[in-house]
């Protein structure tokens, strides 16, 4: 199984059983566009 | 004087230079951005004592690397916002060269002890040339997660190695010590580029990665994951793509698109990985001999606070990582 399907398989098993580290993955994956709008701070490579 | 300024200042007298009108026009440009990335050599000079002032020529040196690394990027993305628009592709080329060979100039004519001037020419030649075989592997558009890592380590890790490294360099740093900081740059680079797709992914109009058919970390997920809306969304970047190459924007199937993004835990899968990679580098750090890390400190803390400022928007605590330990509650 691939890191990233492992990843998905546990997100939604494990938040189920409201894990300390999965479950608030899995409350990302309920937010909208907007909610996470707080990511937009993160230094990335910008553009200019 | 403020850093950009000095900076500037210092670019502005180097001869190679002063014979190129459009590569000072440039230059005044890209500093007036006063792009944060830029400054990533100064908490590196300052954790090894030294003074801020000392960074100056790294700091010359960085951006001018990324002005070249940007110049590259843009003609290879299309991207609409790119310099080439205006001046043309092959000038955008000839500057960009041109910018590559000033980041070493930068350092050249420092002040700088000799070995270590030395190993800061290495470690921003060692970068140009990762960062091109890693521009060639993103070119041919990677399509799974093994080759994501691959070009994200070749194209945006040495960018911060080389920051860290020669900001060290020049603040008196030995070179072993020097060197340890390359580490802490590797996944300081790795960082960056989460946060990157993750700011493309979400943008709105559609960002080239959409338009282009591109494979950032959360489309790579999305289009990888077995998952219920699987089909929707290949198809949905299928027409993206074509919109892009009919001129006709299809913000409906963007908005569609970044849903389903978020649905399948493609943006949570990113913010697991900014987290690892926040854990790994602040352990990096507490293993190197620094005599003031405050400054380096706080940037990884900087990085990692939208992620918290998110978790606490939602209501949620955040991953064990995000809470303080006992120890530190103490402090």
């Amino acid at each position: 199984m691939s890191t990233m399907q492992e990843f998905y398989t546990r997100l939604f098993q494990e938040s189920e059983t409201d894990d300390a580290d999965w479950a608030p993955l899995a409350q990302l994956a309920q937010a909208t566009v907007s909610e996470l709008s707080a990511l937009e701070s993160g230094e990335d490579w910008g553009d200019w | 004087m403020d850093t950009y300024a000095l900076l500037l200042d210092y670019l502005l007298n180097l001869s190679l230079i002063q014979t190129w009108p459009e590569m000072q026009a440039l230059l005044k440009r890209a500093v007036a951005k006063k792009d944060r990335n830029w400054e990533l050599p100064v908490p590196a000079c300052e954790a090894v004592g030294g003074r801020t002032e000392q960074a100056i020529p790294a700091m010359a040196a960085i951006g001018c690397l990324q002005i070249s690394i940007i110049l590259i990027d843009d003609l290879l993305d299309s991207d609409p916002r790119g310099e080439y628009h205006r001046i043309g592709a092959p000038a955008a080329a000839n500057l960009a060269a041109a910018f590559q060979a000033l980041s070493l100039e930068a350092i050249a004519q420092s002040k700088t002890e000799p070995a270590a001037a030395l190993a800061a020419l290495e470690s921003l030649n060692h970068t140009a040339l990762l960062t091109a075989l890693g521009q060639q592997l993103d070119a041919q558009n990677p399509s799974d997660e093994a080759a994501y890592w691959k070009v994200a380590q070749m194209k945006s890790s040495p960018f911060c190695v080389a920051a860290f490294h020669t900001g060290a360099l020049l603040g008196g740093a030995p070179l072993e010590l020097a060197e340890k900081l390359k580490r802490l740059g590797e996944v300081y680079g790795e960082l960056i580029q989460i946060y990157d797709d993750l700011h493309d992914t979400l943008a709105v109009p559609a960002d080239p990665d959409w338009t282009l058919g591109r494979s950032p970390l959360p489309i790579l997920f999305a289009q990888t994951v077995e998952h219920p809306d699987k089909a929707r969304f290949l198809e949905l970047r299928r027409a993206l793509v074509l919109s892009a190459v009919e001129g006709l924007p299809d913000p409906q199937a963007l908005t569609e698109a970044q849903a389903i993004l978020i649905r399948c835990g493609a943006i949570s899968y990113g913010v697991h990985h900014i987290l690892r990679r926040y854990e790994i580098a602040r352990d990096i750090l507490r293993e190197i001999p620094l005599s003031r890390r405050a400054a380096l400190e706080a940037l990884l803390e900087k990085q990692v606070k939208p992620v918290r400022e998110l978790f606490a928007s939602l209501g949620a605590a955040g991953p064990k990582i995000m809470r303080p330990s006992v120890a530190e509650l103490a402090e």
